[in-house]
């Protein structure tokens, strides 16, 4: 209740009711995609090859005749599954790591940092690509790679944010009245970090749903006759000289889709992390 | 001084007109200042004296017009030498700022540009104003450095602002200020945030300053003493509205106003003899400025209220040469003024009601502590060697600057970190040096109270929460146990039963610092560590929380180390005060014997340092040069020896300096001869009357 | 200056152990890989037909019959020799394969950072001081949407505007003989033809930097050191460049070192829509023949570029500051 009155009392913004309402409609749309789909993702209607939208294809037909809003619509489920399955590794494994850093400091910290150092040596689609290039490709690795190669950036603003924490003083009086290391951590610390960790976690959906994109658009994500937003764009790139749909259309429903969780994100970002910050003064120019 | 300046002030400097300030927040306009008129002539320095929220400083920065996007003037006029401030052009405004009205602001570090020199900095005001090449103001500006008594001018401009002392980032703010010899010089509580002996340095060069500038000064504080040693006339400002004004001697010696008399109340007089003498508080809180009460601003607080007081306007009244109050019963507020002060000698300073040194047995020995802290390859000597006790039922306070390791020794006593060396004997048996290892009953038995009133709770615990945790660690299993003990406690610190669902951004700092002391008892303690608990707080509110720690002490008849920086207030509460410097004991005494001769010199200079509000005190003036050394490898000798005024010789380089036992359980750590010591002539004194 | 001297070859001590971990890590995660590089070059081909004899003796030959740190070993050793080893689909020697593909994938990179950083510097700042104005909003608006394309709808809007339709630019990239251009010419090919792919791999990076440059910037102009250079009277154009600008470049600098992984990163995607004969085509080839020695040295490389980009910030971030000690 009391959380509740503290909540209402933010400013909502609009972005973020947006933000909101378009992942709450892609989430339905990978839920319910095999029903909603007006065709089968995989039936290839042979007369009807690489057209331009009709009727009824509304969105036309690809190379082998298959209806490409349909398949955008069967493949959101892939895309959103990877980019939640691997942000809530990223998320849950950046939190541990990110405030047992901050807490015990010293040595812990310098291992656990410099660990980190070398994940985030690697750019993120470069570390993505060799991971699944290793294992092969499938939704399970996927995810994997992409929740390991953020969770040490995680980590970081998780730490970041910890170690604003753990100097202050009611933090001191837990450990003078004896309390454990893992009360500190996760009674004490944790919930002062949630709005943090919300907001980290819409960015990260955000990359994630790019970075499996991308990594399906160099043919390292489904296997080729499963609908995938990334291998549709990839595949269809030839044929653009006769319908740029099916380059376009899982385009469009990626930016989109990244577009709602970085407003959702941003409108986050104020909602949670603006308490408390008063406007300061502004130079007068 | 004041007669001759009074005279050719024919023409103020500045005139504030019937100034009306509101900010538009969340669509409500919020007047956060009303009806404010003061003017000041040249070379007058004027105090503008209120606590936080009372808009002084929104004042400060109108009369510069900087103010907030969301702020802006709804009534009045702020002239500047006779023109509208709101009226000037953008140019116009470029060369009234920085040359003929500057601003010296308070945080020192954040108010200097991180990345550039300290000299191009002050070079930057000539080259703007005076058109000067970068040469020649670079020049100037190691000449200003030179003037505000900077050691080593020209090492010191090659500087950047982290590299050197906070006293010294301000002295490099007032050169800036004085750079341009403005008309009117801004001071917004310029040695807040200061050590007590480099605040009192920072005052005197004020004062120097506005001397050979002739400048007219208005001075931003909530520090009366402040006032008292730099300016002639003071403005007090209470939620936006000026409730008193008058000349600085006038008004703290004859309050006219309730408010001004409650502001002088809470500070411990240095002439009052009693050892703990309950302060006079104000009681409530600053009024929400959405919702004034009607009538008196002050009304809600006040405690000669009277019918008349809730209803109608109060303007300023002149009550005689120039001295105004808003306040209709000022007869009946000077009536009650005699009351207060007693006269009584200071060196009395009664040992009667201090704690008997012999009754009880020990609660806490520490014995040669030691605390190294690694900074890169060398070796921070936080606490070298400090030795002390304190007895069951005794208040010991621990007195000194920043950096001189009193926060780092009360936190290895109560085991948030390990020392390097020396033991801890807690009733008598030796406890661990770390936290851990302690077993949780003995953890409990020794608690602390903490300085920030903003992080000392959780935020997303409710009051419920916080007191229940450690009680719930007492195993007081019973939910309903729980709940009376919470209450009990509640009360105990004076408040009402309406907190406990509260969460600590509904309280305000006094509360949140009394759920703090309540935290503490919680636990049962013996010993309670109060790091500085009331210096983050308004004055009127530390009076409270000092009778509230008092009173809760001798009802559970427990221990505290009493940690501060102010020695005004250790006085007050403690039996016995160490003074530290620099990782060392300096003195230890009572109270009464630290405030009489002989002195450690370093008391002498934290002595002198104490803001005086009693026009009957005089002070001897003993002012420290330099800033504190860096403690690392600091040598063998006494720590003090590199700013200390009555060095013998070479023997307090190399020596470490003897104990003198000056009485039983009055200890002097000096070079100097005991009887050198004792000739020495007190440091405050009442003056004869005439 | 004898500190940053001494500040730079620490850094540098500490880099090159960071790529020898990663080396290490690369090399490693290889080796999770089913089957090794025998059994990649033997393709389709069933062991029983060869014979277990010349199977192994291959191994041998290659040797991975040794113990993994022994192949570690002669790895990394040949690496700092300048032989990275044989391709065992282009039958060549890695390095000169990687350093040609490099250069080609610099060509993209290079303008890509330059474009970086100046629209994400100017941009920034601009969007800073008009902060909650109708061009701040248009800013974070644009740049909000830029963060949310994938690289490659970028590059394959390109190509079906400036390709299918207007056939300024061809939709393949890989045979191109720009290599025989004569300087002038090469000029002129870059701005009309290349821009195109370096603009798209610019094109999320632009995007972070000004959002990064913003937000510090303002945090900038509200801290009171700038109040005191206002109060002071310095004139608004210097409070931003002198004061608030030399201290907001700190964290730009940060980011803009983050962004320079993008870009290389960005290389894999831009080349794969473009068809551009960069390093990351030939990365993606050789992950998808499992050209082991292949993906060694161009993840080595990429890998490598991005560390020597963050060592090359981390010294211009101390040098900015002077609040770093060394």
């Amino acid at each position: 209740m009391e959380i509740l009155k503290k909540f209402t009392r933010r400013h909502v913004s609009a972005s973020m009711i947006i933000g909101s309402i378009i992942l709450l409609l892609f989430i339905l749309i990978g839920i319910f995609g095999m029903q909603i789909a007006p065709h089968d993702p995989q039936e290839m209607y042979f007369e009807h090859l690489k057209e331009k939208p009709s009727l009824t294809f509304l969105l036309g037909t690809d190379r082998f005749g298959r209806d490409v809003l349909s398949r955008v619509i069967v493949g959101t489920r892939t895309t959103l599954a990877i980019a939640f399955f691997s942000t809530s590794l990223a998320i849950i494994i950046g939190i541990i790591v990110g405030a047992v850093s901050a807490y015990f400091g010293g040595w812990v910290d310098n291992l656990m940092m410099r660990g980190n150092d070398i994940f985030m040596s690697f750019p993120s689609l470069i570390f993505a690509m060799l991971v699944v290039g290793v294992l092969g490709p499938s939704v399970v690795n996927g995810a994997i790679a992409i929740g390991i190669i953020y969770a040490p950036r995680v980590a970081r603003v998780i730490r970041s944010s910890a170690l604003g924490i753990v100097p202050l003083e009611y933090i001191d009086a837990a450990r003078v009245r004896g309390e454990s290391s893992f009360y500190i951590i996760f009674r004490e610390i944790l919930p002062n970090l949630w709005p943090t960790i919300i907001v980290e976690g819409s960015i990260r959906l955000g990359y994630a749903i790019l970075l499996s994109a991308s990594l399906s658009y160099v043919g390292l994500g489904q296997p080729p006759p499963t609908p995938d937003w990334g291998l549709m764009a990839s595949s269809e790139r030839g044929y653009m000289f006769m319908t740029p749909w099916p380059v376009f259309a899982p385009c469009i429903a990626i930016v989109i889709s990244v577009i709602g969780v970085n407003l959702l994100g941003e409108g986050l970002k104020e909602f949670l992390l603006a308490k408390g910050s008063r406007r300061k003064e502004v130079v007068p120019l | 001084m004041t007669d001759s300046i009074m005279k050719d002030s024919s023409e103020p400097v500045l005139v504030i007109q019937d100034l009306d300030i509101v900010y538009s927040a969340l669509g409500k306009e919020i007047p956060a200042v009303r009806g404010v008129s003061f003017e000041i002539g040249a070379g007058e320095a004027f105090a503008l004296v209120g606590e936080s929220g009372s808009g002084k400083s929104t004042i400060a920065y109108a009369i510069m017009r900087y103010l907030a996007s969301n702020g802006k003037i709804a009534k009045g006029r702020i002239a500047f030498r006779g023109s509208n401030i709101f009226r000037l052009t953008a140019t116009e405004l470029l060369s009234l700022r920085g040359a003929k009205m500057s601003l010296v602001p308070q945080e020192p570090l954040t108010s200097l540009n991180p990345s550039h020199r300290v000299g191009n900095q002050i070079a930057e005001v000539f080259h703007i104003h005076l058109d000067l090449s970068v040469e020649e103001s670079y020049k100037r500006a190691i000449k200003m450095l030179r003037q505000v008594n900077m050691p080593d001018p020209e090492g010191m401009a090659r500087k950047y602002p982290h590299e050197i002392s906070g006293g010294q980032q301000q002295r490099v703010l007032i050169a800036m200020a004085f750079s341009t010899h403005p008309d009117l010089l801004i001071m917004d509580e310029p040695t807040t945030g200061l050590d007590v002996t480099t605040e009192a340095r920072i005052l005197d060069l004020i004062v120097e300053m506005k001397e050979i500038y002739n400048t007219a000064i208005l001075y931003i504080t909530h520090d009366l003493g402040v006032v008292k040693r730099v300016c002639e006339r003071v403005a007090i400002i209470y939620a936006g509205e000026v409730v008193e004004l008058g000349d600085v001697n006038t008004v703290f010696s004859y309050p006219a106003h309730n408010y001004t008399k409650g502001l002088l109340d809470c500070i411990p007089k240095i002439s009052s003899s009693a050892v703990q003498e309950r302060l006079q508080a104000i009681e409530g809180f600053l009024p929400d400025l959405n919702d004034l009460p009607p009538g008196c601003i002050f009304s809600t607080r006040c405690d000669l209220m009277e019918e008349g007081c809730r209803e109608g306007n109060f303007p300023l009244i002149d009550i005689g040469s120039g001295h105004l109050t808003k306040c209709v019963l000022h007869k009946k507020v000077m009536k009650l003024i005699g009351t207060v002060s007693q006269e009584k000698d200071i060196s009395e300073v009664s040992s009667e009601q201090a704690f008997n040194k012999e009754s009880s047995d020990f609660l806490l020995e520490v014995d040669k502590l030691k605390k190294v802290f690694r900074v890169g390859r060398k070796n921070l000597l936080a606490v070298d060697q400090v030795s002390l006790e304190c007895r069951k039922g005794e208040i010991l306070g621990i007195v000194g600057e920043s950096g001189c390791g009193k926060t780092t020794l009360a936190r290895s006593i109560v085991g948030l970190i390990p020392s390097d060396g020396g033991n801890i004997h807690f009733n008598e048996k030796e406890i661990p040096i770390k936290g851990k290892r302690r077993s949780k009953e003995l953890s409990q038995k020794i608690q602390m109270i903490f300085q920030n009133p903003d992080s000392t709770l959780n935020p997303q615990k409710t009051v419920e929460q916080i007191l229940g945790r450690p009680l719930a660690l007492l195993k007081k299993s019973s939910k309903k146990e729980r709940q009376e003990e919470i209450l009990k406690l509640l009360k105990s610190v004076k408040l009402g039963e309406r907190y406990i669902h509260r969460y600590p951004h509904e309280l305000s700092g006094g509360e949140k610092q009394r759920v703090g002391i309540a935290r503490a008892f919680a636990s049962n303690p013996e010993l309670i560590i109060c790091d500085e608990p009331i210096s983050s707080l308004d004055v009127s509110v530390q009076a409270g929380i000092i009778n509230l720690l008092i009173d809760l002490q001798k009802e559970h008849k427990i221990s505290y180390l009493f940690i501060g920086h102010d020695l005004n207030v250790i006085r007050h509460i403690s039996n016995r005060v160490v003074v530290m410097y620099m990782g060392k004991i300096s003195e230890v005494g009572t109270s009464s014997e630290l405030f009489q001769p002989p002195y450690h010199p370093y008391t002498e200079a934290l002595l002198s340092a104490i803001p005086v509000l009693e026009s009957d005190v005089s002070v001897r003036k003993v002012r420290l040069e330099g800033a504190v050394p860096s403690p690392i490898d600091p040598g063998p000798g006494c720590r003090f020896h590199t700013r200390c005024p009555r060095k013998v010789g070479e023997i307090c380089v190399t020596t470490p300096p003897p104990e003198i036992e000056v009485s039983p359980g009055h200890f002097i750590y000096c070079h100097i001869p005991l009887k050198e010591l004792i000739s020495v002539k007190p440091i405050l004194s009442i003056k004869e009357s005439k | 200056m004898s500190g940053l001297g001494l500040f730079i070859i620490k850094r540098m001590g500490t880099t090159v152990i960071l790529l020898v971990i990663i080396s290490m890590f690369i090399f490693g995660i290889i080796q999770l890989m089913p089957g090794d590089a025998v059994d990649m070059m033997l393709g389709g081909i069933t062991l029983d037909s060869l014979g277990e004899d010349t199977v192994e003796s291959l191994r041998t030959e290659l040797g991975l019959n040794l113990p993994v740190y022994q192949q570690y070993y002669n790895w990394i050793k040949g690496v700092v020799q300048g032989d990275m080893g044989t391709s065992l689909i282009m039958k060549a020697p890695v390095g000169p394969i990687i350093l040609s593909r490099l250069k080609s994938s610099l060509l993209l990179a290079v303008p890509a950072s330059l474009i970086m950083v100046f629209f994400g510097l100017t941009l920034g700042v601009w969007s800073a001081v008009k902060e909650n104005s109708l061009i701040d909003h248009i800013i974070s608006f644009a740049t909000l949407s830029m963060i949310s394309v994938p690289a490659f709808l970028v590059g394959s809007i390109f190509i079906y505007f400036f390709s299918v339709k207007l056939n300024w630019i061809p939709a393949a990239f890989n045979a191109l003989p720009y290599e025989d251009f004569p300087f002038w010419k090469k000029i002129g090919f870059f701005f009309t033809v290349l821009i195109f792919p370096s603009l798209t791999l610019s094109f999320e990076s632009v995007a972070y930097v000004v959002r990064q440059t913003r937000a510090s910037m303002i945090e900038e102009l509200k801290t009171n050191y700038v109040r005191t250079a206002v109060l002071k009277g310095v004139r608004p154009k210097r409070v931003i460049i002198f004061h608030a600008l030399r201290n907001a470049l700190l964290p730009a600098i940060t980011v803009i070192a983050f962004n320079i992984g993008y870009i290389l990163a960005g290389v894999v995607i831009v080349e794969a829509v473009f068809s551009y004969p960069g390093i990351g085509n030939l990365m993606i080839m050789a992950i998808n023949n499992r050209d082991i020695p292949l993906i060694l040295g161009t993840m080595l490389v990429i890998a490598g570029a991005y560390v020597m980009a963050n060592f090359i910030a981390d010294i211009l971030y101390s040098v900015v500051n002077p609040r770093i000690r060394y």
